[in-house]
C-alpha cells in the first residue's frame, strides 16, 4: 500500500485518524514544523536573553491550498502578499506556550518561497527556556480530514539532537511535551 | 563525614537511575560506559532449524500450503454488492495434521459489531470538553456505516460432496471445522457462497469499493479483500489469524485462481490474470488492438477516450461474464466499470517463463490528460528496473488502474493507483500539478513495484511492515533515480537521506523491528527508514556489486515463498561476506540517528631530532606564529634609537643569539639520542626525514548514536581534492569518540564529513574542519531588514483588513434534559 503520497512517507502519522476510517487514508497532507531554542539576541529582538525559533515548512501544493483558505485566491506563491497572507495564516493557527491558557507571544517575521516550498518564520522572545511546552498545530486541519502535523522540538538542554516529536491530526488541540 | 559521603553517593545514584534504567543489557553495560555496537546479532534471531537455515536460505524441509480457488461472482449494480461462491481447494504441505481451518473475512471490518468499527477513537485530543469535535467528513460515514449492513454474508460452507460443514465467525476470521483431519500432504475441498455490500470508498475509507462521480451519476468498482481467503499456516506462528484491524496488512498462501466475473454488458473489467474469453466480451475492433499492442513501442488504445465518454452514457442492463485464470498468485483484485479508457503496451524480457508481458493502465476520463501520457510507460519502467535488481517481472501481465486520487494499493498483476488532474478554476481547463505528475509515476512505480515485494516475495506483512513497504520503496527510489535525474522522490526532495533525518532524530518513534499496528509513524518508520538503510548500505557501507548480488540472492532464494526478518539479516550478509550486524542493530533494532562530527583536526610533521634543523625551522615557525610588535615598527618609523643602538657595547651573547641557536650541548645530545636507537629506528627515522610527510590527528564525534562509516573529502593546500571512506568499524572499541592519524605527503587545507549527504546527518554543521559558518535559515531571513520590512507591511495591512474565518465543523450544541432517559 502506498500512504497517499510522498509527504505521508516523511511525518509520523500517530495511529490512523479515526474520522478517515479504519483503512488507509488517502490525500495526506502535512505541514513540518521545528522550534528550536536559541540563547542571546537577534537582529529582530536585540534586547532578548533567548528565544524560541519557529520554522513552518509547507509543500507547494499545500501552500496554494492554505493560500485560497486564507483569502488569497491563485496568486502565485513568490507574491509578497501571498507570503504575507500565508504567514497570517499560519500565525492565526499555531501557537506555544508555558500552557495552553498561558501562550506565548510570538512574533512573525514573514515567509519565504524556496525550492518549491513556503518557510514561515515566527520567534518568541523569552528569558529562559521552559521545562514543559504546550503547543497548538491547527494548520490547514480544516482543509483535509487526513491532515497530520509534525511538530519537532529541539530540547533547550544539553545536546540539540534530542528533539521531542508531536503530531496534530484534525479535531487536535493544545499537547504539552516535556523539555526536561 | 562519612555519613554525608553516603548521602552524596545514593543520591546521584538515585539521579543515574531515573536518567537510565539500571536493567542489564549486553549492548549497554549497567558499570562502565562500553557500548556493543558490534555485538553479533545471532542470540536475538531465532534459532535456525529444518525449515529456516542459518544462512537465511530456505531449509531442507521448508513448507508452504497451498490454496486454489474457482469462484463465480456477480456484481449488482443497483445494489451496490457482490454475490460469490468459491470452492476452495486446500492442500497441507505441512508436518501437522490439521482439524479446522481458518478463513479471512476482511469486509468484516466495516461491520459496525467489529473490533475495529467498536474501538475508533473519537477526535478529542487531549480529553476534555474543549477538544470535542466533529467533522462533516466524520458525521457522513457515521451515517454510510449505519444506512447500509456491510462485512460478508456468508450463506453456505460445505464439503465437496455438498455437506454442511460447522463454522464460526469470530471478527473478521472464521473456522471451519474439516470433516475429518486433514493429514500432511493431504488436500480437502471447500464450497462458499456469501453475499456483501460494496462501501463508498471516498466516504468511508478502505483499500477498495466504488468510487460516485457525483456530476454524471458514474460509478467505478474496484474489488479487493472481496471472497473468503484462507489464513496463512507457517512454521513460525502457526495460523495467522490476528484479527484485521485495518493497517497490518495481509498474508496469503499461494495457488491458481479461475475466477468468472459477472458485470453489466457495458463495463471493461480489469482483472488479476489473463482473461480467457475475450471474444465474447471484446469488440472485433478491441481484439485487433490488442494484438497491435503487444509490439507497440507507446501505449495504444484499446478503448478510446471517446469511445469511453459513450460507454458511460450507456446504462445496459444486460450482462457479461468475464473469465480469468490466474497461475501462482497469493491473491486476486479486479475492477470494473462502464468509465475506462484503457491502454496497453507490450514488454519482452530476457526470461523463458514469462518472455512477454501486456502493461496496461484503466482510468476514467477524470484522470486524463496524465493518466495515458505516465501511467502504462511508469508500468514498464518499473518491470525493466526492478527485473535487473531482483528478478525478471513473474506474470503475464501487469496493470494500473485509476480507483481513487492519491496513494494506491497493489494486487498480483493489478494495482490500484491515485493522482489526478484539476479543473483551473480560471480558464476551466483541465491541467494537472507538478505534484499530481510525479505522485502519479512514483505511486505506479511503488505499486507495481509491490508484485515483487510481497505479492512474489511472500513477506508476513500483517507482522512485519518494513519488509514489503521498506524493501520496495528502496527500489521505487532507485527506479525514480532511473527514470530521470532530481526525481522530487521523497516530500519533493530527490535525496532520500535529507528527507529522513527529521523523522529520525525524534524521540516519539519505535523501531523499525515493530508490529505493524504498533508502529508509531507508519509512513516513515515503514516505509523511508529502511529505504534509506538500504541505500546506505548498497551505496556507501557495501558498494553496488556487493549489495546488488546479496539482494538479487534473497530475492531468488525466497521467491514464491515466505521470508521472515531474520531470513533478509541472513542472506545480506551470507552473499556479501560483510559482518552486518551492527547495522541491522542500530538501523533496524533501535531508535538512534546520525550525527558525526568532526571535533579537531591536529597538524604534525615528523622532528628529525638534528638540532641543526629542527631548531631553525621551529623558529620560522615561531616567527609566523608570534609577529614582530606593531610599536617596535611605529618607533623605528618615528626615528627612535633603542639604548642598545645607541650603546653598542651594551651588546653580549643574548644579543646574537636566541633560544633557537643551535649549541655544542644540543649537538652532543642529539648524537647519544642517534646512538640510543635501534637500527630499524634509525631507519624509520631516515625515510621519514626524507619522505617529509605530514602527520593528522583527526578526532571524529559520534553524537546521534549510529555507528556509521566515515565518508571523507579531503582537500590539500594546493586545492586537490581526495575521498575515502572509512569503515564502521572505526567505532568498535569506542563508539561515541575516535582519533584517526593520517599521513600526508602535503599540507591539508580542510577536511569535509559526508560532503555528498550518503548519510541522515541530522547536523551538518560539525561535519568540516575548520568549522563553516553554518547559519539557520530563519538566521539568514533575519539578516535581510529589506525583504523583512516590505513582509511586516505586507502583514499589517492585511491583519487591518481582517476577515473572518469560516468554521467547517458540524454545529454541536449541548443536549436538551429530556434527552436523557428517565430513571
Ligand atoms: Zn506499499
Amino acid at each position: 500500500m502506498r500512504l497517499c503520497n510522498r509527504r505521508a512517507l516523511l511525518v509520523g502519522a500517530l495511529g490512523v485518524a479515526a474520522l478517515a476510517g479504519p483503512a488507509l487514508a488517502h490525500r495526506q497532507r502535512a505541514v513540518l514544523t521545528t522550534i528550536a531554542w536559541r540563547k542571546g539576541p537577534t537582529p529582530t529582538a536585540p534586547q532578548a536573553l533567548g528565544r524560541f525559533d519557529v520554522v513552518h515548512r509547507l509543500h507547494g501544493h499545500d501552500a496554494e491550498v492554505a493560500l485560497r483558505l486564507a483569502g488569497g485566491g491563485n496568486q502565485p506563491l513568490d507574491a509578497l502578499e501571498a507570503q504575507a497572507r500565508l504567514a497570517l495564516y499560519v500565525e492565526g493557527r499555531f501557537g506555544i506556550g508555558r500552557s495552553p491558557t498561558a501562550p506565548y507571544p510570538l512574533a512573525t517575521l514573514g515567509a519565504e518561497t524556496a525550492a518549491r516550498e513556503v518557510f514561515v518564520y515566527q520567534e518568541a522572545v523569552l528569558a529562559d527556556p521552559p521545562t514543559l511546552l504546550a503547543v497548538r498545530n491547527v494548520i490547514m486541519t480544516e482543509a483535509f480530514a487526513d491532515q497530520i502535523n509534525q511538530v519537532n522540538i529541539e530540547r533547550p538542554q544539553g545536546d540539540a539532537a534530542l528533539t521531542r516529536s508531536l503530531q496534530f491530526k484534525p479535531g487536535e488541540e493544545w499537547k504539552t511535551v516535556s523539555l526536561s | 563525614m562519612i555519613h554525608i559521603a553516603w548521602r552524596a553517593a545514593l543520591s546521584a545514584l538515585a539521579i543515574f537511575a531515573t536518567v537510565a534504567p539500571a536493567y542489564a543489557d549486553a549492548v549497554e553495560q549497567t558499570k562502565g560506559n562500553f557500548k556493543d555496537k558490534f555485538r553479533q546479532l545471532e542470540v536475538d534471531l531465532p534459532s535456525p532449524n529444518v525449515y529456516r537455515t542459518a544462512s537465511g536460505e530456505p531449509g531442507a524441509q521448508y513448507w508452504q500450503q497451498r490454496a486454489d480457488y474457482t469462484i463465480k461472482v456477480r456484481l449488482d449494480e443497483a445494489q451496490k454488492r457482490i454475490i460469490g461462491e468459491e470452492v476452495m481447494t486446500y492442500t497441507n504441505n505441512s508436518p501437522d495434521t490439521l482439524r479446522y481451518i481458518w478463513v479471512q473475512l476482511d469486509q468484516n471490518i466495516f461491520d459496525n459489531r467489529s473490533i475495529a468499527r467498536r474501538t475508533e477513537l473519537a477526535a478529542n485530543q487531549p480529553p476534555g470538553r474543549a477538544a470535542d469535535r466533529l467533522t462533516f467528513g466524520g458525521l457522513a460515514r457515521e451515517y454510510a456505516l449505519r444506512d447500509v449492513d456491510y462485512g460478508f454474508d456468508i450463506t453456505k460452507v460445505t464439503d465437496a460432496r455438498g455437506k454442511a460443514l460447522a463454522h464460526i465467525v469470530v471478527d473478521t476470521m472464521m473456522r471451519i471445522d474439516l470433516p475429518a483431519l486433514l493429514a500432511p500432504k493431504a488436500k480437502t475441498a471447500i464450497t462458499i457462497g456469501w453475499g456483501s455490500n460494496i462501501i463508498e470508498e471516498d466516504r468511508i475509507g478502505g483499500r477498495s469499493g466504488y468510487e460516485r462521480f457525483r456530476d454524471s451519476d458514474t460509478y467505478l468498482y474496484f474489488l479487493a479483500q472481496w471472497h473468503p481467503r484462507v489464513a496463512a499456516y507457517t512454521d513460525y506462528t502457526g495460523w495467522q489469524h490476528k484479527a484485521f484491524l485495518g493497517r497490518g496488512e495481509f498474508t496469503l498462501e499461494f495457488g491458481d485462481y479461475d475466477v468468472a466475473i459477472t458485470v453489466p454488458a457495458d463495463h471493461i473489467v480489469s482483472s488479476t490474470g489473463e482473461l480467457q474469453n475475450p471474444q465474447d466480451v471484446l469488440s472485433a475492433e478491441q481484439r485487433t488492438r490488442l494484438a497491435q499492442a503487444r509490439d507497440a513501442k507507446t501505449p495504444m488504445f484499446i478503448v478510446t477516450p471517446e469511445e469511453a465518454l459513450a460507454n458511460e452514457k450507456d446504462k445496459s442492463t444486460d450482462e457479461k461474464t468475464w473469465r480469468f485464470v490466474a497461475k501462482n498468485v497469493r491473491d486476486f483484485a479486479w475492477a470494473s466499470s462502464n468509465k475506462f479508457i484503457w491502454d496497453a503496451m507490450g514488454y519482452r524480457q530476457d526470461d523463458p517463463q514469462t518472455p512477454f508481458v501486456m502493461a496496461m493502465s484503466f482510468y476514467p476520463h477524470e484522470a486524463e490528460p496524465l493518466w495515458s501520457k505516465y501511467s502504462t510507460h511508469a508500468v514498464v519502467h518499473t518491470m525493466e528496473v526492478y527485473s535487473k535488481y531482483s528478478f525478471a517481472y513473474p506474470y503475464p501481465t501487469a496493470q494500473s488502474v485509476n480507483t481513487w486520487d492519491g496513494g494506491g494499493m497493489e494486487y498480483p498483476m493489478i494495482t490500484f493507483n491515485g493522482s489526478r488532474p484539476v479543473i483551473d478554476k480560471k480558464t476551466g481547463e483541465r491541467t494537472y500539478t507538478q505534484n499530481a505528475k510525479y505522485g502519479l509515476i512514483g505511486v505506479v512505480i511503488h505499486e507495481i513495484g509491490h508484485i515483487y515485494f510481497p505479492m512474489t516475495v511472500n513477506s508476513d506483512e500483517r507482522q512485519w511492515t518494513w519488509m514489503d513497504e521498506g524493501l520496495n520503496t528502496f527500489l521505487e527510489y532507485v527506479a525514480e533515480q532511473e527514470w530521470e535525474e532530481g526525481f522530487p522522490a521523497f516530500g519533493n526532495r530527490p535525496n532520500i537521506m535529507d528527507a529522513i533525518g527529521e523523522y529520525m532524530r525524534g524521540e516519539d518513534q519505535t523501531p523499525i523491528m515493530t508490529q505493524s499496528d504498533s508502529i508509531i509513524g507508519f509512513g516513515p518508520n515503514g516505509y523511508t527508514k529502511p529505504a534509506a538503510g538500504l541505500t546506505v548500505l548498497r551505496e556507501t557501507i557495501m558498494g553496488r556489486e556487493l549489495f546488488d548480488f546479496a539482494f538479487r540472492e534473497y530475492s531468488r532464494r525466497w521467491k514464491f515463498k515466505r521470508p521472515t526478518p531474520a531470513d533478509f539479516f541472513r542472506t545480506m550478509e551470507d552473499a556479501s561476506g560483510i559482518d552486518l550486524d551492527w547495522f541491522w542493530r542500530g538501523w533496524f533494532y533501535t531508535t538512534d540517528h546520525v550525527d558525526l562530527a568532526i571535533s579537531d583536526v591536529r597538524e604534525y610533521k615528523i622532528a628529525t631530532k638534528d638540532p641543526d634543523q629542527d631548531k631553525p625551522a621551529e623558529r620560522t615557525l615561531d616567527a609566523a606564529k608570534f609577529p614582530p610588535q606593531v610599536a617596535e615598527a611605529r618607533n623605528r618609523a618615528e626615528g627612535i634609537q633603542t639604548r642598545v643602538e645607541r650603546f653598542p657595547e651594551l651588546k653580549d651573547f643574548y644579543n646574537e643569539n636566541d633560544r633557537f641557536t643551535v649549541t655544542n650541548k644540543d649537538r652532543n645530545s642529539y648524537q647519544s639520542t642517534l646512538e640510543g636507537l635501534d637500527e630499524w629506528e634509525k631507519e624509520t627515522l631516515d625515510r621519514a626525514i626524507k619522505e617529509g610527510q605530514f602527520v593528522y590527528f583527526v578526532e571524529f564525534e559520534n553524537k546521534g548514536g549510529l555507528v556509521m562509516p566515515l565518508p571523507l573529502t579531503v582537500t590539500y593546500a594546493d586545492g586537490a581534492q581526495a575521498k575515502e571512506t572509512i569503515p564502521a568499524e572505526i567505532w568498535r572499541i569506542a563508539s561515541d569518540r575516535v582519533t584517526k592519524m593520517m599521513f600526508s605527503d602535503k599540507p591539508i587545507a580542510s577536511i569535509a564529513l559526508d560532503a555528498d549527504h550518503e548519510m541522515p546527518d541530522i547536523n551538518r554543521a560539525d561535519n568540516h574542519f575548520p568549522r563553516r559558518i553554518d547559519s539557520a535559515r530563519i538566521d539568514l531571513f533575519r539578516q535581510r531588514p529589506e525583504i523583512r520590512n516590505l513582509m511586516a507591511d505586507a502583514m499589517t495591512k492585511l491583519r487591518s483588513e481582517e476577515k473572518k474565518e469560516e468554521g467547517k465543523d458540524v454545529p454541536l450544541a449541548p443536549a436538551p434534559p429530556t434527552a436523557t432517559p428517565q430513571q
